[in-house]
């Protein structure tokens, strides 16, 4: 355990050193994703200005919570785990091969191989809105660094499922689009504002309902039994993704591919 | 005459390539549909909640159709290719052309872009009609203002993506001019129509060159009328004139400043 813990926080130092020998381009990256989000809010503040009260049960306030948990926790998938969405390139090319050989756990060798500079301004701006909106309330911030760690792992796990099946499927790049652009969509609006279908989906399939939503409701009626159910659906989720991977990685087929890794 | 076949032949070519890759297109219609389930839906909650300004519910659903299929059809990632080049040293290769660059670049743009309106045209229909049913104010009569409204917008994103390509040629990396073109774009009409905006703002927005990207011609269609065709598509032209007149302005100034290393 602590070898993985020591090859994790190599990996995310090296790859925060890479990200800052471009410094203008990462500072660039992260302020430009972080305006991209604001002019969401900016959406939200007229819609909410048109209708004078809630949408779909959810006020003004409760959207920013919900866009603050569910950025950060983008955020924070894609400075640790940016490397899910690169998996079906890593097969297509062979480049997997290199990940195989070396001596530490294939898993997190392959996740934590790569970060996104923009993904810094995603987790810096939940901060940002908790920080200008709940700035004193304890209980939100408390379930907001919960969803954001839940839903860090949910993301990476949702995004690792669908590009494990370029390994049964051959290459499900598009899958991995869809079920990534699925998830947020899904983080980022009321739950309430889809059919019940749809609501089985965010809570089962694709479960960032159980990252952003259940926080929500957790920090305005708060459950013991809920909690518990929520960190079951994280670990279980996770797991089988886990356990998905390894049962796929039976089946890959090793390229000819000659690739180095420093 | 000689030189206006030049750039056809290599609109038909980027045409022909264009419908080689149809797996990218699939994908590209698939996050159409999604974008547009995703805002159906909120808009009907929202539309459940309260009245919105000046549009019916089938309107505002047709209104963010036209939005959308303004950017999945018209829109180009000119100005991110125009950045590797200048990157990469293979903007050399470009410059070298038998042809103006300008020109180049538009035409081989075009290419795509007739795939995309006629491919995103059809599922649009398709879609309008799934959701909400046909739009109870379309009129036939508003059809050749739209398509005139729909050529300008064309235009007008266009050369404000190429002028944003040109910015590369002298700061080496033209993402941050981009992001902000696009959230002016997203919050002055492409998920909201302007008439929502506070009345500061809208004063702010009808004097910008944005709003008339997407809120111009999707506002037209939903609501038609020679009023809103005279009030609109004079500024359309007008910015888009402005556009392309800049566009050539910069390319001379910015060509002779351009460094490449390697290549």
């Amino acid at each position: 355990m602590r070898k993985h813990l020591r090859i994790f926080a190599c990996y995310f130092r090296l790859n925060l050193a890479s990200a800052l020998e471009y410094r203008a381009s990462f500072f660039m990256q992260a302020f430009g994703m972080a305006l991209s989000n604001s002019s969401f809010i900016f959406f939200w503040w007229v819609a909410f200005r048109q209708i004078g009260g809630a949408i779909a049960g959810y006020s003004f306030e409760d959207v920013l919570f919900i866009w603050a948990v569910g950025s950060s926790a983008f955020g924070l998938a894609n400075i640790f785990f940016a490397n899910a969405s690169g998996l079906t390139r890593l097969m297509v090319t062979g480049e997997l091969d290199t990940f195989l050989l070396q001596p530490c756990n294939i898993l997190l060798n392959v996740l934590c191989a790569r970060t996104t500079l923009s993904a810094y301004g995603d987790l810096v701006y939940g901060f940002v809105i908790m920080g200008l909106f709940y700035a004193g309330n304890q209980a939100a911030w408390l379930w907001f660094l919960c969803g954001m760690a839940a839903g860090g792992l949910l993301f990476t796990a949702v995004t690792l499922a669908a590009h494990t099946l370029s390994f049964y499927w051959g290459d499900a790049s598009v899958v991995g689009q869809m079920a990534t652009e699925f998830a947020i969509n899904f983080s980022i609006y009321p739950d309430k504002i889809y059919g019940p279908a749809v609501r089985a989906l965010m809570y089962s399939l694709l479960p960032m309902g159980i990252a952003v939503h259940v926080p929500l409701r957790l920090f305005l009626r708060p459950s013991p039994w809920l909690a518990l159910a929520a960190l079951g659906g994280v670990v279980a989720y996770c797991a089988g993704t886990g356990w998905f991977f390894y049962r796929g990685l039976r089946r890959y087929e090793s390229g000819n591919a000659i690739v180095t890794r420093l | 005459m000689k030189k206006v076949r030049k750039y056809w032949v290599i609109a038909r070519v980027s045409f022909s390539n264009a419908i080689a890759y149809r797996a990218a297109l699939v994908s590209r219609f698939c996050f159409y549909t999604l974008f547009l389930y995703v805002f159906t839906r909120l808009w009907r909650a929202i539309y459940q909640e309260g009245s919105v300004h000046g549009y019916e519910y089938s309107q505002m659903v047709w209104y963010l159709i036209m939005t959308e299929f303004v950017m999945f059809a018209c829109g180009t990632g000119i100005f991110a290719s125009m950045n590797d080049e200048v990157k990469s040293g293979s903007i050399v290769y470009q410059l070298g052309r038998p042809a103006h660059y300008v020109l180049y670049q538009f035409a081989n743009a075009m290419g795509q872009v007739m795939l995309n309106l006629v491919s995103f045209g059809v599922l649009a229909g398709i879609l309008g009609h799934v959701f909400v049913g046909p739009l109870p104010t379309f009129q036939w009569a508003g059809v050749p203002a739209l398509l005139l409204s729909l050529a300008l917008s064309l235009l007008l994103d266009y050369f404000f993506l190429m002028l944003i390509g040109l910015a590369a040629f002298v700061l080496e990396d033209n993402f941050a001019l981009f992001l902000i073109y696009q959230k002016l774009n997203f919050m002055l009409g492409l998920f909201l129509p302007v008439e929502f905006l506070p009345n500061w703002l809208q004063m702010v927005a009808k004097n910008l060159p944005f709003s008339y990207v997407f809120w111009a011609p999707a506002k037209i269609f939903v609501s038609y009328s020679p009023q809103v065709c005279l009030e609109l598509i004079p500024r359309q032209a007008a910015w888009a004139a402005a556009a392309i007149a800049l566009t050539f302005f910069c390319y001379h100034l910015s060509v002779r400043r351009l460094q490449v290393n390697g290549g």
